[in-house]
């Protein structure tokens, strides 16, 4: 069954001619069949097509070319489009976060705050000594005193309250 | 097809019009990079991909995927006067190595054999697509013949003229002078003396065979981590 001409000394020598077995058989049936449909699975019949693409690529049809092109582009712009998408809502959402603990920070800095403010600027409780650097006369004069007391306690009262509402 | 040859004017015209082109995608426009693939996609595919992934359907969601990855990474690429062939080229073989690693088929190229052009491609890459793409050519067509030239000589024929010559099989079995029946047998022997010699699952290694000669070294930095 052998070509003389290709007659040498290989190791398949042997194999070449040898009376092929019903297994053997079934399987050649099986590679004609699968090289002549490609759809039947076959290991000998994607080797025989791999060689053949190696050996003489075909061309790609321009439709399909075209499609898979577009198909990249289009799969980039809606993944711009989804990543613009998140940048916003990124932004949005960092936006929100920073505005809420904005606001909760001077809440809170505010509650804490105020009484330091407070206890810092306002006029606190002090002896009337300070009211009245001259000796008292032995007698009259009380009604002056407590008008003078009052006065200076009334001025203390308005800064007071400056100094609460954070206006002075 | 924009291929260029060296020293030409036209290959000038042809490199600043791709200049251009690499420019307007970087600012934004993605129709200059589509024109981009549209000129080189068709010989990606026949000269890169289909040889080393042996069938239509592998080769076409290899092109798929190195044009996704491509559009996705364009701003990475920077223009150093060799054109886009190199880098596009390189990230076709990186595509075609992750796919000959995630699969079991056999095919003429092993993953090991692609690693080797993905390293050479950092160093040593084609320019000229026209060029490179029939050095690929002759590279493919060796690793065919020296495979064949590793089986018993009749099982070559055999598969030279039915595979490669694709020639009608009662026509390949007159030439062999045996019947249709007994070529089935024989071509079927061929095969699996040829899965043998390529090393399937099981069998011994082949030797490697070399890839395709290159031309001289465009910057690494063309050939990012792609």
């Amino acid at each position: 069954m052998s070509d003389p001409r290709d007659r040498s000394r290989h190791p398949d020598d042997l194999e070449v001619d040898a009376p092929a077995s019903e297994e053997e058989q079934a399987q050649a049936e099986a590679l004609r069949e699968a090289l002549e449909d490609p759809t039947r699975p076959s290991e000998q019949a994607e080797l025989a097509r791999a060689v053949s693409s190696a050996w003489a690529p075909r061309d790609l049809s321009a439709e399909t070319h075209r499609a898979l092109v577009e198909q990249a582009l289009r799969r980039d712009e809606g993944r711009r489009r989804k990543q613009r998408g998140s940048v916003i809502r990124v932004s949005f959402g960092v936006s929100v976060l920073v505005a809420a603990a904005a606001a909760v920070f001077l809440l809170v800095e505010g509650d804490h705050q105020a009484p330091a403010r407070a206890v810092a600027a306002v006029a606190i409780s002090r002896s009337t000594q300070g009211l009245f650097p001259d000796p008292f006369a032995p007698t009259g004069g009380e009604s002056a005193r407590i008008d003078r007391i009052a006065v200076a306690r009334a001025a203390d009262l308005r800064d007071n309250e400056f100094a609460r509402w954070g206006i002075r | 097809m924009l291929g260029r040859v060296a020293g030409s004017s036209s290959s000038d015209e042809q490199l600043e019009r791709e200049r251009r082109l690499v420019a307007r995608g970087h600012a934004g426009d993605q129709k200059a990079v589509g024109e981009l693939l549209a000129s080189y996609g068709p010989a990606l595919y026949r000269s890169v991909l289909l040889p080393r992934l042996g069938s239509d359907a592998a080769a076409r969601d290899a092109l798929s995927e190195v044009y996704a990855r491509v559009v996705e990474r364009f701003d990475r690429f920077t223009w150093q006067n060799v054109g886009f062939w190199p880098w596009l080229r390189t990230v076709a073989l990186r595509v075609a190595l992750d796919q000959l690693r995630a699969r079991r088929r056999l095919v003429l190229w092993d993953a090991e054999d692609v690693a080797r052009e993905v390293d050479a491609a950092q160093t040593v890459t084609p320019v000229d697509q026209r060029l490179g793409e029939q050095r690929e050519r002759q590279a493919a067509r060796a690793r065919v013949e020296e495979a064949l030239a590793r089986i018993h000589p009749r099982y070559a024929r055999a598969i030279r003229l039915r595979v490669l010559e694709e020639r009608p099989r009662d026509e390949v079995a007159r030439e062999l002078g045996v019947t249709p029946a007994t070529f089935d047998v024989v071509l079927h022997r061929a095969m699996q003396s040829l899965r043998k010699v390529l090393g399937a699952p099981g069998e011994s290694k082949p030797a490697t065979v070399s890839g395709p000669p290159v031309e001289d070294a465009p910057p690494s930095s063309e050939a990012p981590d792609v």
